[in-house]
């Protein structure tokens, strides 16, 4: 039985130019949304760091290098997780300890305390 | 999320409205914030820290505008913005080299804080009694950390044209960096009111500035003008609507505290 060969064509080489790569928006988002939370927004942006974090590098996963800024999104998660754990422990702290008979300086607690004076 | 950037310039009539907004806001935040220099750097600090007072430093007995670790981390940014202008606009990230230091120093600004906040409950279990000083160290590590990543971001965010490398990238640089932040916070920790008053002032300076850096590239994607500025000129429509953003966030603190405490003065502890 005879073999046939098939003589592949030869191969063009492509001249298209690389696609055009810009910074996922996600990740700009979720940087700054875990700066500000170290700025005013106690939790509420590290939550805005976290979301955004995650979205962008699953954008960016899923882009196949059209597609940039991972380095900024996982800036962003670290940040916003830390801020985000942080004020949940302070949360819990403010409310667990009480509740096992530890005291709070200040008498009416840290938060409440205030000098009632004006400026 | 696809955006598709516009690289015309905000109009003149647009700029020339977002300038009167801002100006209405500011004057309204100046005639309701207290009086003086330092009264208005108070209520900058005062929406964004706890202003404690035994947790802050003290020009001949007056509390500084924010705690010993707001002071620090702003100053610690204020250092690290001016010195890596002199890149002018180099956009990369820090170096891999740099994220050990760069993640002590988030886990001391951690450890510390909770370590403090722990001094709230005095029955509480805490690692070791916390101090002016540390509070201050741990700030400035936070803050050099903070302007690392904000200034590239801002950077790449802005300009039309930037460089993709480090902002900087020797070691020498870094501990340059520093050392002149340390510097800052050793003045600020001898409290001699004639070094703490301007750094009280630049502190607070510092918080409307990394606010307003922050929202203008938030506004930059709101508004698709990413990469559509050439120099500051362009760049200053969107520069005040971040610093009106900023100026929002810090009113609105401020008028949600002083409502919730009927003082300019900082949380109490005994």
């Amino acid at each position: 039985m005879g073999q046939y060969y098939y003589q592949q064509p030869p191969q063009q080489q492509s001249y298209y130019p690389p696609a055009p790569t810009r910074t996922s928006t996600w990740a700009i988002i979720s940087m700054i949304g875990g700066i500000l939370g170290y700025l005013g927004l106690f939790g509420i942006g590290g939550l805005v760091g976290i979301i955004c974090g995650h979205v962008a590098r699953s954008e960016i996963k899923k882009s196949a290098g059209t597609i940039t800024g991972n380095g900024m999104a996982v800036a962003g998660l670290i940040l916003g997780y830390l801020n985000v754990i942080g004020t949940i422990v302070a949360v819990i702290l403010a409310i667990v300890l009480p509740l096992l008979g530890v005291a709070i300086c200040g008498g009416a607690g840290a938060l409440g305390g205030i000098i009632d004076s004006g400026y | 999320m696809p955006i598709m950037s516009d690289n015309k310039p905000i109009s003149r009539k647009i700029t020339l409205f977002i300038v009167i907004i801002a100006g209405l806001l500011f004057g309204i935040w100046l005639f309701y914030s207290p009086p003086g220099l330092l009264g208005k750097a108070d209520a900058v600090g005062y929406a964004v820290c706890h202003r404690i007072d035994t947790r802050s430093f003290h020009i001949d007995g007056r509390q500084v505008p924010m705690c010993a670790r707001c002071t620090g981390m702003y100053l610690g940014a204020f250092a690290a913005i001016v010195y890596q202008l002199r890149w002018k606009k180099k956009a990369g990230y820090p170096p891999k080299k740099f994220y050990p230091i760069m993640a002590f120093f988030v886990l001391a600004f951690g450890v510390d804080g909770l370590n403090s906040y722990l001094h709230f409950f005095p029955n509480a279990p805490t690692i070791y009694e916390p101090m002016n000083w540390l509070r201050l160290l741990t700030g400035i590590g936070m803050g050099i950390d903070i302007s690392l990543v904000m200034y590239p971001t801002f950077n790449q965010t802005i300009w039309d044209k930037y460089e993709d490398e480090p902002v900087f990238s020797r070691w020498r640089d870094l501990l340059f960096l520093i050392l002149i932040a340390l510097g800052l916070g050793a003045m600020a920790y001898s409290e001699i009111s004639l070094l703490l008053y301007p750094l009280a002032v630049i502190s607070s300076l510092t918080v409307l500035v990394l606010l307003a850096a922050v929202y203008a590239v938030l506004w930059s994607l709101i508004l698709k003008k990413e990469n559509a500025n050439t120099s500051w000129k362009d760049a200053f429509p969107i520069l005040i609507c971040g610093f009106t953003t900023a100026l929002l966030q810090i009113g609105a603190f401020d008028l949600v505290r002083y409502l919730l405490t009927g003082t300019w003065y900082g949380f109490l502890t005994g």
